[in-house]
């Protein structure tokens, strides 16, 4: 036995046409909902990536003290690098010193901006670190070694394989030099940073600041899902000992980032309300249309006594039926453009400040299809409201007399 | 006999933008059940109208109905709902049937809206099929049907719910004569075989000869109340005439 339901349901195909056009436009929105969810996903990895393995890691331990020549003495390195490497979801620690100073390469005297590094370790930290030229110290030549960022190489007008001079002021105040040889030339892809900054071995920046401290422990774990877990149990021993070290998220050492998704996130959002304000007025159209057209048959309904609610449930019905289809369709054919776009790559300029450009991809985010597909239903039935409500209120009487 | 529908000084007054225009006027009558009257008059007469106030489509401005012993004017829009659904059958001049619904799914509509069992309203849906001569065309869609088959499921929906009165606005109208004449034949037939009491709407003379009794009406005024076999009488005379046994207008 029919029910208004099954009314609802058989009238979606009643006007072929008419109904592939609203589905194809339900499904256009949620397409491009699950593809531009899944480029900001792609996006917001990326940078995520190129923040944590760029050279900050997931976290990072620092001397409580702000001042610049506060350091981590070497007990609390090591008992914090021995508590942080027996954590299961830790990947590696490596340590860091800093160093600025001037370096100097024949003609040219500049200052700079060095980090001594843990070469084995810092190399994977450092994993999204581009060496164009040369290749990583091992920390174990026979003099130090060191990698220039590419603007700093290039304002020093040095090559591959040149001597420069380093000069710092060590901790006790005095001035010291070393000569170091060039054996990478890198680009981290932020124009400023690799115009200041220089790679070189801790034992390096140790004997030109007379100290056997470091500056920070970086810290990188297994899955990225676990840093706010690690750091907060890090902050809770630490404060438990009262180390005079603190812990730090990579996104709170980057804030950028966040303000790159919120910033993102917002764009999405006013697209996203474009594109349900337009899959509202397309099925309320439709279902106006059907209103409009079926008028003496809501008529006969309701005088063999189909009250207002089941006139109207069958509208909705209707309605809510041409948003799953389009849900179902658009998903579909998201799913393609996302698998699409990711197998044939997007050439990316470089963003503002970077000096590379990259190849975009869409990731497949399975919850934003479900909510896709949500919006596009509850779209399609809000849509379904005014009409079901004009049937409801057409006079029958009227109705029928004009048939 | 029982009455069907009693009607009381029924009047409709409509607001229209010149004013205020009244469609019926203090019109009075009874339907015996088992009656096939005839509502005639021409265009804007007020025929439509007072079949709509019958079948509780519309309110009346005043006066009384009663179909099956509930007094529709008193109710509200919901409970009239119900009392159509169970008492009242309409069958439309244009049959009106849903498209996406098969003929035998059409007939059935009405009893989705009741508390019948599934055997109960196939069984209800067979034998009017059968009894119709629709059972090879149950499963055609009212686009595959021609218009006679189409107004005989239309009168088959109409009749399912075995409803106190059945009201046909020109049920005839869109019809050629001979189909028309069929159509009548068919109402003639379920009335006498099942004794289901009709009142039709018309100006059609032909379906006229099939009825038993004529209300004819005039700006909306009842103006003649006639019964086969009798000459025509001022309804004021009609209440206490015995020959008027189908239809008694009252003044």
């Amino acid at each position: 036995m029919p029910t208004v339901l099954d009314i609802g349901l058989r009238n979606v195909f009643r006007h072929p046409r008419r109904t592939l056009i609203t589905t194809a436009t339900v499904a256009f929105g949620v397409a491009f909902m699950t593809v531009a969810a899944g480029f900001l996903d792609f996006t917001f990895w990326g940078l995520r990536q190129s923040i944590v393995y760029g050279g900050l890691g997931h976290l990072q331990v620092l001397p409580v003290s702000l001042e610049s020549r506060a350091r981590l003495g070497t007990d609390v390195a090591a008992h914090t690098r021995a508590r942080l490497t027996a954590d299961p979801a830790v990947e590696l620690v490596a340590g860091r010193l800093e160093v600025q100073g001037l370096v100097s390469a024949g003609n040219h005297t500049l200052t700079f901006s060095g980090i001594g590094v843990e070469p084995e370790q810092e190399s994977k930290v450092r994993a999204m670190m581009t060496l164009t030229a040369g290749e990583w110290f091992t920390g174990h030549e026979r003099g130090p070694r060191v990698l220039l960022g590419r603007g700093l190489a290039e304002r020093l007008e040095a090559q591959l394989r040149d001597v420069l001079t380093v000069i710092a002021y060590s901790d006790q105040g005095r001035m010291s030099a070393a000569d170091v040889q060039i054996a990478g030339i890198f680009e981290s892809g932020v124009v400023e940073y690799d115009a200041r900054t220089m790679l070189l071995p801790i034992a390096t920046a140790r004997e030109l600041l007379e100290t056997d401290g470091f500056t920070a422990l970086v810290a990188t774990v297994r899955n990225a899902g676990d840093a706010p877990m690690v750091a907060r149990d890090t902050a809770a021993w630490l404060g438990a000992e009262s180390s005079p070290a603190r812990v730090q998220r990579w996104d709170e050492l980057s804030p950028i980032y966040g303000s790159v998704v919120g910033l993102y996130e917002w764009i999405l959002d006013v697209f996203l309300g474009i594109v349900t304000v337009v899959v509202v007025l397309g099925i309320a159209n439709t279902m106006s249309m059907a209103v409009l057209e079926r008028a003496p048959e809501i008529g006969v309904l309701r005088a063999l006594g189909f009250g207002g609610g089941r006139i109207a449930a069958m509208f909705l019905c209707e309605a809510a039926a041409i948003g799953v289809l389009g849900a179902a369709a658009g998903a579909v054919v998201g799913l393609g453009a996302c698998l699409g776009i990711s197998a044939l790559g997007i050439d990316m300029p470089p963003p503002p400040g970077h000096s590379q450009g990259y190849v975009a991809a869409v990731h497949v985010v399975p919850a934003a299809f479900a909510a896709a597909a949500a919006i596009a239903i509850t779209s399609a039935l809000i849509a379904g409201v005014g009409p079901s409500l004009r049937a409801v209120r057409q006079e029958v009487s009227d109705v029928l007399r004009a048939t | 006999m029982t009455t069907a529908v009693s009607v009381r000084d029924l009047s409709k007054e409509y607001r229209t933008p010149g004013g205020r225009v009244r469609a019926l006027a203090d019109v009075s009558f009874d339907v015996e059940r088992g009656a096939l009257c005839a509502l005639v008059g021409p265009s804007g007469s007020g025929k439509s109208t007072l079949l709509a106030l019958i079948g509780g489509l519309d309110t009346p401005t005043s006066g009384e109905v009663v179909v099956g012993g509930v007094a529709l004017h008193a109710l509200s829009p919901a409970r009239r709902s119900r009392v159509r659904a169970s008492h009242i059958g309409f069958v439309f001049q244009s049959n009106n049937l849903i498209p996406v619904l098969t003929a035998a799914e059409n007939v059935a509509l009405p009893l989705t809206l009741g508390t019948f069992s599934e055997r109960e309203r196939a069984r209800r849906v067979d034998a009017l099929m059968d009894d119709l001569g629709l059972r090879t065309l149950a499963k055609q869609r009212p686009g595959e049907l021609s218009g006679g088959q189409q107004q005989r499921v239309g009168i088959a929906r109409a009749l399912v719910t075995e409803p106190t009165i059945v009201l046909a606005d020109e049920p005839t109208a869109h019809l050629d004569s001979e189909t028309a004449r069929d159509v009548m034949h068919l109402l003639r037939s379920i009335n006498l075989r099942r004794g289901t009491t009709f009142l039709v709407a018309t100006h059609d003379l032909n379906v006229q000869a099939f009825t038993d009794t004529h209300l004819v009406l005039r700006d909306g005024s009842l103006v003649h109340a006639i019964t086969e076999g009798s000459s025509p009488c001022q309804p004021c005379s009609i209440s206490a005439s015995a020959t008027c046994s189908a239809i008694h207008a009252v003044p």
